[in-house]
């Protein structure tokens, strides 16, 4: 492959646009171009479409057949799609909780974290607090979870003070339904907002001075310049945030698979422990790729709408 | 511009095919071994281990096949026991799989079909029945066995002690137990740690009023009336905090934690714990077999053993492997390294001199508690699974939690488990 280096002289000046290139023949010096392009893009093209593509595709296949893990997969159209949503006992609860969670987690974790950035912002130790609470989101999380799962159960620390303090006998968190998919949220809250807060802290440190200045001179004040100043000149950051936080969270599966096993019941039981149990404990992987394609499409049209939203609140120009 | 696209083509090609090999491949026919051109075979051999010792007690057998038989080699693969399993069926699906394959009783059913049946090749001669029952299904021996497991009542001897009680011994009944339980019940600390193990759970239930959640020909009935009132009982155990609920479906080994803490006083466990439990806690242990319910003491047995998988092209040269790796001399050996219960009756007793070696102090404890696992033994049955385990297994842990704290009733969780358990079983 003919790849420029720094002692071959430097190729010609690519053709001129238009329609007189077009009817150009090429250069030497062009076609040298695009190998040497195709040279650098290949390696992730080919790993693109082995690692990524292929598996996708593959996924679409297996998704329509009976397709065990050890032993010859037969063809069943869309029987695995119907059973997920029909019969199988496990998947629509799975599909309610990973709607509850994300419900409850996105809100949370962007309201602690712009909280806590805005806050944080005015403290004479902001890079400390920044540094604090960005602890947990680069712990890995299933020692997190596993140190989560001693501070909830019914002797551990949090049992300890409620009672203490409040007199207060606390339920058995994680083996509860009514507390077991609350705790897995709470859990995930403290260990994801230090991302977002690292994000809103540099688009709070990016506001332009004048425009502050500005609404300062106009009288704006404390909620109001929040809501009509500060807020649309991070919504960048917003949307950003919003929505990595999204698909993250509807592909949780490792705080829930560590604290509460998808239990008690299938209280806490969320799509991709679905997808997993289906793959690895079931051993029918046709069912898993079903699942998983269900929660593609999902996280597609929420990002999709989230896309189409954001021309109505998200402003790039300041 | 053309032959950049045909060159493209041919890559994209090039690529489909390869990723094609990678996941579709596989059933090769020399999977598992290899033969050099002097004669000498290599046979790759899959076994779990969780730690260099472990790993070096099995480089040890592999060596002793070799030096048996010069013209074989072993070539030992391992996993942590935790990735045992979810490797080897990738690696039968794959058709990665080793010729000699190490096997655990509950999981032999989703095997059957892989594995080569023993009996004319191996000869079953030496073991202790029980064990080469647990590795058998459908009539054929799937596996040799190297060790044995019984499930035991561990004991805190020093709250028997403190309460008053007689401790407990061979013919205890249910009665004796529930009565030692409330008693022991004191201060926040519970008579007794809960589980939804499968083991630990069944093999009390089992003891209580011989409730069996697979039927002989291996089916489930979990719903079946005697598992309702043998759950129902369980369950009332957790009333006035006697019984130690589980913290989360999560907590697989909740009751045998909590009876090493010290936070309960007593825990179903395998006796294959019996020298950590001893050395691990702060208080004095005693182990008795299950307490007797209605039809006697009963207690489920599990083991591990070497089986053959079919696809191996070299299956003389593996019978000769599994012979060396189940046979009296790996046995003596791996008794003497206290790596469990031995499966051949000859080095049963080795088992109880190397207890007592590693904890001189609790030189009677450990003596009586080994008295105690041959007696399990005696009335022990092997719980044969469902090809489906880990998914009964996970629900299990799920539904029986929910009973024991109260928010469903035994009848609706064994329903629950039966009714997900029979689609894949």
């Amino acid at each position: 492959m003919a790849t420029p280096s720094l002692t071959t002289p430097a190729p010609p000046r690519p053709a001129p646009r238009g329609p007189a290139g077009k009817r150009r023949r090429k250069s030497p010096g062009r076609r040298a171009e695009q190998w040497s392009a195709f040279g650098f893009a290949g390696p992730s093209v080919i790993g693109l479409g082995l690692f990524t593509l292929f598996p996708v595709a593959m996924a679409v296949v297996m998704s329509l057949f009976n397709w065990p893990m050890l032993g010859d997969p037969t063809f069943l159209g869309l029987d695995n799609f119907k059973y997920l949503f029909g019969e199988d006992p496990n998947f629509g609860v799975a599909l309610r909780n990973t709607f509850i969670f994300t419900g409850l987690y996105v809100p949370l974790n962007i309201i602690v974290a712009l909280a806590l950035a805005f806050w944080i912002n005015n403290s004479r130790y902001a890079q400390l607090w920044r540094v604090l609470f960005f602890i947990p989101a680069i712990t890995p999380m299933v020692a997190n979870a596993v140190i989560w799962k001693l501070l909830l159960q019914p002797d551990g620390t949090f049992a300890y003070y409620l009672d203490s303090i409040f007199g207060i006998s606390a339920p058995n968190f994680l083996a509860d339904g009514r507390t077991a998919l609350l705790s897995v949220v709470a859990m995930s809250v403290w260990q994801g907002f230090g991302y977002n807060l690292i994000v809103f802290s540099a688009a709070i440190n990016e506001m332009p001075a004048n425009v502050l200045e500005a609404a300062r001179l106009d009288g704006a004040t404390g909620l109001r310049k929040f809501w009509s100043v500060q807020l649309p000149l991070m919504s960048p950051a917003m949307f950003f945030a919003t929505t990595m936080t999204l698909i993250t969270s509807m592909q949780v599966f490792t705080q829930p698979y560590i604290l509460t096993a998808g239990g008690p019941g299938n209280a806490t039981e969320t799509l991709v422990m679905n997808v997993y149990q289906a793959g690895f404990q079931s051993r029918d992987l046709g069912l898993a790729a079903s699942g998983a394609w269900i929660l593609f499409a999902i996280i597609l049209l929420i990002t999709a709408g989230q896309f189409l939203g954001q021309k109505k609140w998200v402003h790039y120009d300041h | 511009m053309r032959k950049l696209k045909r060159a493209a083509l041919a890559l994209g090609a090039v690529a489909v095919a390869a990723s094609a090999l990678t996941a579709c491949g596989g059933g090769s026919d020399s999977a598992g071994g290899s033969k050099a051109d002097d004669g000498t075979v290599t046979l790759d051999w899959e076994m779990w281990a969780g730690s260099e010792d472990e790993k070096a007690q099995l480089d040890h057998l592999a060596r002793m096949v070799t030096e048996a038989n010069p013209k074989i080699k072993v070539n030992l693969r391992t996993a942590p026991f935790n990735d045992y399993f979810t490797k080897l069926q990738t690696e039968f699906a794959t058709g990665e799989q080793a010729c000699v394959v190490s096997m655990q009783s509950l999981r032999l059913a989703g095997y059957t079909d892989l594995l080569e049946p023993l009996g004319e090749h191996v000869p079953a001669d030496g073991f202790d029945p029980a064990s080469t029952a647990a590795l058998s299904l459908g009539g054929e021996q799937l596996a040799m066995p190297f060790d044995l497991a019984s499930m035991l009542v561990y004991y805190n001897k020093d709250a028997f002690k403190a309460a008053g009680l007689d401790e407990p011994k061979a013919g205890w009944t249910v009665a004796d137990f529930e009565n030692a339980a409330e008693k022991l019940t004191a201060d926040g600390k519970s008579g007794f740690g809960m589980s939804f193990s499968d083991l630990h759970t069944l093999s009390l239930l089992l003891s209580y009023n011989d409730a069996k959640p697979v039927t002989d020909d291996v089916k489930l009935q979990f719903d079946e009336q005697k598992m309702v009132e043998a759950v129902a009982w369980y369950a009332g155990l957790a009333k006035n905090d006697v019984g130690s609920v589980p913290a989360s479906a999560a907590d697989g080994g909740w009751g045998e934690t909590q009876f090493v803490n010290g936070n309960a006083m007593m825990a179903v466990d395998g006796s294959w714990n019996i020298g950590s439990n001893i050395s691990a806690a702060k208080f004095d242990v005693g182990v008795a077999p299950l307490p007797a319910g209605a039809a006697g003491s009963k207690t489920y047995v599990a083991n591990s053993g070497f089986g053959v998988s079919k696809s191996c092209q070299y299956k003389d040269e593996a019978y000769e492997a599994v012979k060396i790796l189940t046979g009296a001399g790996a046995a003596q050996y791996l008794t003497d390294q206290g790596r469990g219960f031995p499966a051949r009756t000859e080095q049963q007793p080795a088992f109880k001199d190397y207890l007592v070696a590693q904890d001189p102090d609790s030189a009677e404890a450990v003596s009586a508690a080994v008295d105690s696992i041959t007696a399990s033994l005696a009335t022990g049955v092997p719980l044969f699974t469902t090809k489906n385990w880990d998914e009964v297994s996970k629900n299990m842990a799920r539904y029986l939690i929910e009973v024991y704290t109260g928010a469903s009733t035994p009848a609706d969780a064994l329903a629950a488990i039966q009714q997900q358990g029979a689609r894949n079983q």
